[in-house]
């Protein structure tokens, strides 16, 4: 199978939205979390970037309501986007492995952010877990 | 004598205005818009209507109907308007789509918060740490 590079290169990290909602309930020291996730891959032709938006929404199981959720975005700039481009069109096809890749990168970022603006709150010790990035579901 | 200004009311034009659809009050306000960017471009080029007549080869009466807002042009005319008043005034250039490609995962995850501080007040070895925070196993 033919070997593909890609150069990519980490441009940007931002925080887009982080909500926290204390419930009017005594929480449990033993608590379960719902980590819903979702990815969001744009790329854009013109400028040769991928943005990656990374959202989780933390639901507590016990009352199935949303403590905290957070928004991200890693910004990767492709310097050989145009290898990837299909044909004529304005189709890009990046590499699986690669969109995986972005993926892991993204969601670890999250999980750092996640800690760092968790720190000191309700939410302080709730660690997104290690997850399978190739895992996820394309919707 | 006051000059403030008044609004002006009547039911004729009421009525007038209610018969207009939504669709067709669009369409107008798109023509009233590309006559706006005419009598704008011709402005910045100082001229006036007769220079614009002179440079289309058309009488003055009908720059005057383009620059009411009224008129249907027909693409060549809107073309050729382009190239004398050096603007832009239709789009015919495909812009790249913002391709998007969608990921989900939902996991659970159980938190011991009593754990947390229990341990954080009881000073322990890195390698202890490392266990503690352990739990969770990827694989890639």
């Amino acid at each position: 199978m033919e070997q593909v590079n890609v150069n990519y290169q980490l441009k940007g990290i931002e925080l887009l939205e982080i909500n926290l909602k204390h419930p009017q309930i005594q929480l449990n020291q033993e608590r379960s979390y719902n980590f819903n996730i979702n990815i969001e891959q744009r790329i854009n032709n013109e400028e040769k970037l991928v943005v990656v938006i990374t959202s989780v929404d933390l639901i507590y199981e016990k009352d199935n309501q949303s403590h905290a959720s957070i928004k991200t975005s890693c910004i990767f700039s492709i310097a050989n986007f145009q290898d990837f481009i299909v044909g004529n069109t304005n189709e890009v096809k990046f590499p699986n492995q690669f969109i995986v890749i972005l993926n892991s990168i993204s969601l670890s970022t999250t999980r750092g952010i996640m800690f760092t603006s968790f720190k000191g709150t309700f939410m302080h010790n709730v660690l997104m877990p290690i997850v399978d990035p190739s895992a996820f579901v394309t919707q | 004598m006051s000059k403030k200004a008044r609004n002006y009311t009547s039911d004729i034009l009421d009525e007038l205005l209610s018969e207009i659809t939504s669709e067709e009050q669009r369409r107008t306000d798109k023509r009233m818009l590309l006559a706006a960017r005419i009598d704008d471009a011709m402005k910045a080029k100082g001229w006036r209507k007769g220079d614009l007549a002179r440079e289309m080869n058309k009488q003055p009466s009908i720059i005057t109907r383009w620059l009411s807002g009224t008129n249907n042009f027909e693409t060549d005319t809107i073309f050729e308007l382009e190239d004398k008043l050096g603007i832009k005034l239709i789009n015919t250039e495909e812009k790249p789509r913002e391709q998007i490609l969608y990921f989900h995962l939902n996991v659970s995850q159980m938190i011991n918060t009593e754990e947390y501080v229990d341990r954080f007040n009881e000073p322990k070895s890195i390698n202890s740490y490392a266990s503690w925070f352990g739990n969770n196993y990827g694989r890639c």
